[in-house]
């Protein structure tokens, strides 16, 4: 068995110190510029993962006591409120494995895509799930409509962006509430009707809304942080709506 | 930096080499060296022992090599024939020219384990190449890895075993002339 021990010895020293036809120096030029750019991205990141594998390594002795915390909080959380599924508002889904080396890795996917479609008869928390920003919800309604649930409906496009409808109708009060992804850049026009009033007003302090108006209804909209806002309404006082827009928040 | 620069330029092609053993496919052998040197600049305090350094880098290098086969499995496609050309061609013998018999032997016995250690699934290429080139003990191989010693136990003694089945009868013949020889040597002295 020595013989042949040798024998493997003396040809892998033959096989990995052959010249390899790589050049030392160009690969040293490769690695420090691959170093400086996870230099960079670590910076940015702010955590000290992984280049492009967000894992995040974990001392052997805290492995049983993350598993265990995490396993009475799911408990806990089941045990006390076992109706509600939470959704993670950031969109981030993570859970604990291990890899091949035994290494506890804590994975993520981040704004996990949602499949291209309309989505209707849905709750807020479930818009919001499919949604890949803050919904603004109206915390103010006007008399007529003060006790109506709304109507919610997601559009999800092919490129991931989606877009949230409201709709409040009751008898011949109607307000409706579009909320859009702008991000990327497009040009839009909006046809103007005769007889339409059109003006511009101010709402949250400093943004400008366009407002058409009819006979028949009032439309308002605005971009607020990339987001595109319509909220067409029939039936319901100019005063009114403005109210509305004004009192627009986050959570329902 | 430029002390590591030393230790890169001088490791570099072994831990490549090493990498393109268990992987045969030069792009994703030069990943994992690249991604192997990364990790030891950064954990390089947490080595106790510089004069391991290249069997350390090895180490980690065989780890990443090993994922990558794991995860490109079906990708990675190389005509082993030419792999075999290339350390062919890097073939030397030590034999001396007043023995042509015993020269030929041990070239075509040295092909046959070249090829059979190529052969040798990755894992056990890992295993091998630790312990016979960078001299790793199965203690060391087992503590680098991760992995428990019964398993480096196992693996090489699996591949031994594999590699001595892969030498066919120049193999044999020669192991059995190197007895030979031996015994002629004991009983002249």
């Amino acid at each position: 068995m020595k013989k042949l021990d040798k024998l493997i010895s003396e040809n892998l020293q033959a096989l990995i110190e052959a010249p390899c036809g790589v050049d030392p120096e160009e690969k040293w030029q490769s690695f420090k510029e691959k170093y400086q750019t996870e230099l960079l991205v670590r910076e940015k990141e702010g955590t000290d993962t992984e280049l492009e594998r967000e894992k995040i390594r974990i001392p052997f002795g805290l492995k049983f006591a993350y598993i265990a915390a995490g396993l009475v909080v799911a408990f806990t959380c089941c045990m006390m409120n076992p109706q509600v599924v939470s959704a993670f508002r950031d969109q981030v889904f993570k859970w604990v494995g291990q890899n091949q080396e035994n290494e506890l890795v804590i994975s993520q996917i981040r704004n996990p895509v949602t499949p291209p479609g309309d989505y209707g008869g849905i709750s807020f928390a479930e818009a919001q799930a499919l949604a890949l920003f803050d919904l603004q919800y109206p915390h103010y309604l006007p008399e007529s409509l003060a006790a109506v649930e709304p109507q919610i409906n997601v559009n999800v496009n092919e490129d991931g962006y989606s877009s949230v409808t409201f709709s409040f109708i009751k008898g011949e009060a109607y307000l409706k509430i579009t909320q859009r992804q702008d991000v990327l850049q497009s040009n839009k026009n909006t046809f103007v009707p005769q007889d339409t009033e059109v003006s511009e007003i101010t709402i949250h302090n400093n943004v400008k809304a366009v407002v058409l108006e009819t006979e028949d209804y009032t439309d308002f909209q605005w971009q607020e942080k990339n987001i595109g806002y319509r909220l067409m309404a029939r039936g319901i006082d100019r005063e009114e709506l403005i109210k509305v827009i004004e009192e627009l928040k986050t959570e329902a | 930096m430029e002390a590591f620069r030393l230790l890169y330029l001088k490791y570099y092609p072994k831990v490549y080499s090493t990498c393109f053993l268990i992987l045969k496919n030069s792009a994703t052998a030069e990943d994992a060296a690249q991604e192997a040197f990364l990790k030891a600049y950064t954990k390089l305090p947490t080595l106790k022992d510089l004069g391991k350094f290249g069997a350390w880098v090895a180490a980690i290098a065989t780890k990443h090599a090993i994922n990558i086969y794991n995860q490109n499995k079906k990708i990675i496609v190389v005509g082993e024939e030419d792999l075999m050309q290339h350390f062919l061609s890097l073939w030397e013998t030590k034999a001396d020219d007043y023995e042509p018999c015993r020269k030929y032997m041990e070239k075509e016995t040295n092909l046959e384990i070249r090829k059979a250690i190529c052969r040798l699934e990755p894992v056990l290429n890992q295993m091998v190449v630790l312990k016979y080139y960078w001299n790793l003990t199965d203690q060391e191989i087992a503590e680098t890895l991760q992995v428990p010693l019964g398993t480096v136990k196992s693996s090489l003694y699996r591949a031994r075993r594999l590699l001595e089945k892969k030498l066919t009868s120049f193999g044999k013949e020669y192991f059995k002339r190197g007895k030979e020889r031996e015994l002629i040597r004991h009983e002249k002295a």
